[in-house]
């Protein structure tokens, strides 16, 4: 083995020498020519000097709770507010509107496009004079808090593919989550907890399932990985000491480990040991941390009312809103939250009114719970789906009923804290929901945004992987400057 | 070489005739009327003009190094043939040249320059062929370096034309934005005028004013171009200068010219916000509306500039040092002097702690201690951290006399108190804080007339009081009915449990629905003796009561020698067949899971008989409802008896009453008293409702029964 080592290093010459420089030459300045800022600047691409300087300048939002609404809750029952649709119900949708937008499978069949307008009422609120719908109250009320953009668009039109990209950045899995890139990009601001946790909680409506590969790490060290907590006893899975075992025999045991693994460090100095000794004492910190952050027994009586009763059901909206602040509150970068149920492509009055009651009092809660411990300015919160919901029915439109399918071109979310502008709605759709007049932003616009909240030039957080670089926002994004505080 | 001879003197006669086209160019260019396609020469001059440069620099070196060609056979012939080549370039680059001038937009006295001294290198090149040829060895040697220093001149004159004229050394003084703090900055000076001069004013400027246009000094630009004025101020989004950046990129009037360094996307921005807020010249940025969109845009280019500190940085190693597990130390932001420190894990933490950061304590400007338990001395040695900004303590139970030592802390712009205790007394010392910018208060019981005191007082601090429980009424969830067993064979206990400790929970174990009055109240666990089912809410001050929560309890019973069920099960829910409802398994929510027998089609049918006669006391029937589901209480129960040595005869018969609405799932229990009646055999009809309610989506059509137990006691 040592013989081949030695030969190989013997094996040059001038010939080869040359041909390598040369080589090495000729690609630099290909390079240069394919990536104009290769040499500009100190920093250039090198992704070290990148990483040491991030964030890359004050971030605004320290923190990131992330309220995914899963399964694409309907804009136009929700905060685009259509009258033309009442007025137009049950005509026929305008192919100068459609403009040929593909559809899914489940309405391309239909041989007829009836709009269809909101069965709910819907009131202006606060300054920016938002509308909002009746089944959103609570929301209503905080919304010179937030900023609604009502100008989102994606290239996905089903769920799995438009989840996906909204949180990797890709359509097709493997790439790191948003969680991840955070955690590789800032690290953890507590030791003691992961940077990166996963709540998932489900509603009555008509779901989509939601897979790790959200939270997956992708090609980053796997401590970027989300952990997802658990509604039941233990929210980490395998974290608590079996019965029996007291925290002096766990802490003899893992300083027996260590001394063990360290002698196996100096022999091979591998440096994988050394982070297998880290990540026990991590998660022995974590026993002691998680049940801390966890515990809402010792929350005050107005907190429960805050979030509303269900907020003491582990495994709710309402419980995982809380647990994301407790957990938000001690540091942990990026939160995700995801809620199932809001994929009415029929039944739609009726599974969104409980959709909205499921979330609304607890969303709100949150902004005004962080607002009242003087978080909000520095942790961001999102809410919002994956896509928007068709202006045309589903189906037949009832006297009580009516369903909607996906929707790419034009969708809702609100974000809230951490830089982003209070009280303002961001574009505009036109009068019949359908498309975007103005302000389009699209996802990796909107992930440039919240890089940007957190201290990161977007085109700069980068890693190389399989031969090329790779960036949450991958060639594109622009961060939207307007909503910025 | 007969052939090379000839080429060389073509080539020498077609000199001579351009140096003579070329000065009746000079002579007449005035006057010149150039046809387009000889506009289309002049234009060839950017690119031949590199021809020339490169041919009569080898030239040169070759004439003041004659040696390089030494191995040559004619390297006198090489040489001339190279400066005449050379020359060729240069008199069509001129004449090209020539042409060029004659297009408007160029400042005549900078092209004058460069025109002369380009002609001047075409003649001081004919002049060094000729004396080479006739071997003049040092006029050679001196003639060649001036042409070098010729070509020097006219080259960089010529950039200086088309890229502006601190072209070559503009990165090496490059004013940049960040030195001039965002206090002093000038809206035009320091944000637009940068801008202008990098992407416009190559073009825009005294030397060249394309379009007539000169975008280098205010009141040119006030002034306009051919078209007229650039900014109208009537409507700032018609502004001339703003239509052309904003045409698409393939339009021929789009500037910057395609090719040229384009505007980046918050230029676009800065320049449109520019123009719409008035276009303002010697405005400071301070002085503009705070909402105003130029501000906010040109902020972000200051941003680097804020939270910059008087003080040093500390020692990296220093504060790496001191960062341990739950006390954590960083930088605000990379480039920032400023600290903060957060505190994690209670547990771990003690006074040492906060004082451990004394060797820092000049750069901390904010520390977060939220949930750490601070007592009342330890606010003393927070009065260390002179330059703190920020400060969280949230619910770290302080709450004494010892607000007064923030009054120290000059800088303090944040305060954080929720959570904790505050006596109505401390109002005084936080009324003193008037250098506050946000005082946060929820959740420290003062009352809402002090608060109002304060907000009096500290009239420029914006005081969050947050959520106050405003007299909504909520729902309660309900209690949680703990158990280890839901069929027991003598007794059994169960524990009821609510979340919320305040709440008072009521319970009965007869099947009717429980309430705050005539209810039972729990207070210690409760034994079951006989099969029931438990219902309980919980109700507290405050607080609507809260829905029904419910479990039923089964006592293990006789179990009967021989079992047989007239009709099966349906065959989707058919358990283990007859013998399910007598394993002991109680069903749990999921009535598919096997512990269920469900009934649409037949009646449950079931016949027991007892080798011996049995005393049965009461007979209970354990079921499943779901009304979503199609899961309804049975339309009629009938049991038959057959006592020792009589007849079958019906003992009972039952219409359970049917709910007027879908409630959600839960279990059931129907108890029937037998009388202690000496029993051979027993047959239980138990019939599903043959039309579902007229409230019910299935209307009309046909419910099912679920059954997991069948108990006889």
């Amino acid at each position: 083995m040592e013989k081949e080592i030695l030969e190989n290093g013997l094996n040059q010459n001038r010939r080869k020498f040359l041909s390598k420089v040369g080589l090495g030459i000729g690609s630099l300045a290909l390079g240069s020519l394919l990536i104009p800022d290769l040499f500009k600047g100190n920093a250039g691409l090198d992704e070290e000097a990148m990483m040491a300087a991030l964030p890359h300048f004050a971030p605004k939002a320290k923190r990131i709770i992330y309220l995914f609404q899963n399964g694409a809750p309907s804009q136009l029952e929700s905060f685009d507010y259509k009258p033309l649709l009442n007025t137009y119900m049950g005509q026929e949708l305008p192919e100068s509107i459609r403009k040929g937008q593909r559809l899914t499978g489940m309405t391309s069949g239909q041989s007829s496009f009836p709009l269809v307008g909101s069965y709910f009422g819907f009131q202006q609120y606060g300054e920016a004079k938002a509308w909002i719908s009746d089944i959103f109250p609570h929301t209503a009320k905080i919304v010179d808090d937030i900023c609604i953009i009502k100008s989102m668009h994606t290239e996905a039109i089903n769920h799995d593919p438009a989840l996906t990209f909204f949180q990797t950045g890709a359509q097709v899995g493997n790439r790191p989550s948003m969680g991840s890139w955070l955690s590789y990009g800032l690290g953890s601001e507590n030791n003691n907890l992961p940077a990166f946790c996963v709540l998932l909680s489900r509603g009555k409506g008509n779901g989509q399932g939601v897979y790790s590969k959200l939270w997956t790490n992708g090609f980053l060290d796997s401590v970027h990985q989300g952990v997802q907590f658990s509604a039941s006893e233990d929210p980490v899975l395998y974290l608590g000491d079996p019965k029996g075992m007291s925290r002096q025999d766990r802490r003899k045991m893992l300083d027996q480990i260590a001394s063990l693994n360290q002698m196996n460090y100096e022999n091979f100095g591998d440096p994988e040991i050394n982070a297998k000794i880290q990540q026990y004492e991590m998660a022995f910190r974590m026993q002691t941390a998680v049940p801390e952050v966890t515990d809402i027994s010792k929350e005050p009586d107005s907190i429960i009312k805050l979030y509303g009763p269900d907020c003491l059901i582990p495994g709710t909206y309402a419980a995982n809103c809380l647990l994301a602040r407790k957990l938000s509150e001690n540091g942990v970068r990026f939160v995700q939250l995801y809620h199932q149920g809001w994929d009415q492509h029929g039944n739609l009055p009726n599974e969104m009114a409980n959709q909205a009651k499921d979330v609304d009092q607890a969303s709100a809660a949150l902004i005004t719970d962080l607002k009242q411990r003087g978080l909000l300015d520095e942790t961001l919160v999102i809410w919002g789906g994956e896509f928007g919901r068709t202006n045309y029915c589903q189906g037949k439109i009832l006297a009580d009923n009516y369903g909607r399918d996906h929707h790419p071109r034009a969708f809702s979310i609100w974000m809230a804290g951490g830089g982003v502008k209070p009280g303002i709605v961001h574009g505009e759709t036109d009068d019949f929901g359908y498309n975007i007049t103005e302000d389009p932003v699209h996802i990796h616009d909107f992930q440039a945004t919240i890089l940007h909240l957190a201290g990161i030039d977007h085109e700069k957080m980068v890693y190389k992987h399989l031969g090329r670089r790779y960036r949450l926002t991958d060639v594109s994004g622009k961060v939207v400057k307007q909503i910025l505080v | 070489m007969p052939l090379n001879s000839r080429l060389v003197s073509i080539s020498e006669n077609a000199l001579i005739a351009a140096h003579g086209f070329i000065l009746i160019l000079i002579i007449g260019q005035d006057r010149i009327q150039l046809p387009a396609i000889l506009e289309v020469v002049g234009r060839t001059h950017p690119l031949l003009l590199h021809f020339p440069i490169v041919l009569l620099l080898i030239g040169v070196v070759l004439v003041l190094f004659p040696k390089i060609l030494s191995e040559s056979k004619r390297p006198k012939l090489l040489t001339s043939g190279i400066l005449l080549l050379g020359l060729l370039f240069s008199a069509f680059t001129v004449i090209a040249g020539l042409f060029l001038a004659t297009e408007s937009g160029y400042e005549r006295s900078d092209i004058q320059n460069h025109q002369w001294t380009g002609i001047l290198v075409f003649w001081l090149g004919s002049l060094l062929y000729w004396s080479f040829k006739k071997d003049f060895v040092p006029a050679n040697k001196i003639m060649a370096i001036s042409l070098a220093v010729c070509i020097l001149i006219a080259g960089h004159l010529g950039a200086s034309l088309t890229h502006g004229e601190d072209f070559l050394w503009s990165p090496l003084n490059q004013k940049t934005l960040t030195s001039t703090p965002f206090e002093e900055a000038l809206a035009y000076a320091h944000v637009i005028q940068p801008i202008l001069e990098q992407k416009c004013v190559s073009c825009h400027k005294a030397s060249k004013k394309k379009g007539d246009l000169r975008l280098d000094e205010p009141e040119f630009i006030l002034t306009g171009g051919e078209n007229g004025p650039v900014i109208d101020f009537e409507k700032p989004e018609n502004s001339l200068l703003l239509r052309h950046i904003l045409l698409p990129l393939e339009d021929e009037d789009h500037m910057p010219p395609k090719g040229k360094m384009q505007l980046s996307e918050d230029e676009i921005l800065l320049i449109q916000a520019w123009i719409k807020d008035s276009v303002h010249f010697e405005k400071k940025l301070v002085h503009f509306n705070a909402e105003s969109e130029f501000l906010l845009l040109a902020k972000s280019k200051f941003q680097t500039q804020k939270n910059t500190y008087d003080f040093a940085s500390a020692d990296q190693e220093l504060v790496q040092s001191l960062n341990n597990f739950y006390r954590r130390i960083q930088p605000i932001h990379p480039q920032s002097a400023g600290l903060e420190v957060n505190f994690y894990g209670k547990e771990n933490f003690n006074l040492e702690e906060i004082k451990g950061l004394e060797p820092i304590k000049e750069q901390i400007v904010s520390i977060n201690l939220s949930y750490m338990p601070l007592k009342e001395m330890d606010m003393a040695v927070l009065a260390a951290f002179k330059n703190l900004e920020k400060l969280n303590l949230n619910f770290t139970g302080i709450g004494g006399n010892t607000l007064q030592i923030l009054s120290g802390l000059k800088n303090l712009r944040s305060l954080s108190l929720s959570g904790n205790p505050i006596a109505p007394y401390e109002t005084k010392a936080l009324s003193g804080l008037k250098q506050l910018d946000f005082l946060y208060l929820w959740n420290t019981s003062l009352p809402e007339g002090q608060i109002k005191e304060l907000k009096a007082s500290l009239t420029n601090t914006k005081i969050e009081i947050g959520f106050q429980n405003d007299g909504i009424l909520y729902v309660l969830n309900p209690p949680i009915i703990d158990f280890d067993q839901t069929v027991f064979s003598d007794q059994t206990e169960i524990r009821l449990k609510h979340p919320i400790e305040s709440t008072k929970l009521f319970y009965t174990v007869d099947n009717t629905p429980p309430d705050s009055s005539s209810s039972l109240k729990y207070e210690k666990p409760i034994v079951l003796e006989k099969s029931s089912t438990l219902r309980a809410r919980a109700f507290a001050a405050g607080w609507l009561g809260s829905p029904e929560a419910s479990t039923v309890f089964l006592k293990s019973g006789k179990k009967p020698d021989f079992l047989n069920l007239k009709f099966p099960p349906n065959e989707k829910y058919k358990g283990k067949g007859v013998e399910t409802l007598f394993d002991l398994q109680k069903g749990d929510f999921d009535f598919g899971s096997g512990k269920w027998l469900g009934f649409q089609e037949n009646p449950m049918d079931l016949l027991m008989e007892f080798d011996q006669p049995k005393t049965i006391n009461e007979v209970a029937i354990s079921l499943f409802l779901d009304e979503s589901s199609y899961i309804f209480p049975p339309s009629t129960v009938e049991i038959w008896v057959r006592e020792l040595k009589g007849e079958w005869r019906i003992f009972q018969k039952d219409t359970p009453d049917q709910p007027n609405q879908a409630g959600d799932k839960r279990l059931n229990l129907i108890v029937y008293k037998m009388e202690q009646l000496q029993i051979e055999a027993l047959r239980l009809r138990i019939l599903p409702i043959k039309s579902l309610p007229k409230w019910h989506p299935g209307v009309g059509q046909k419910g099912w029964v679920f059954i997991d137990e069948i108990l006889l006691n």
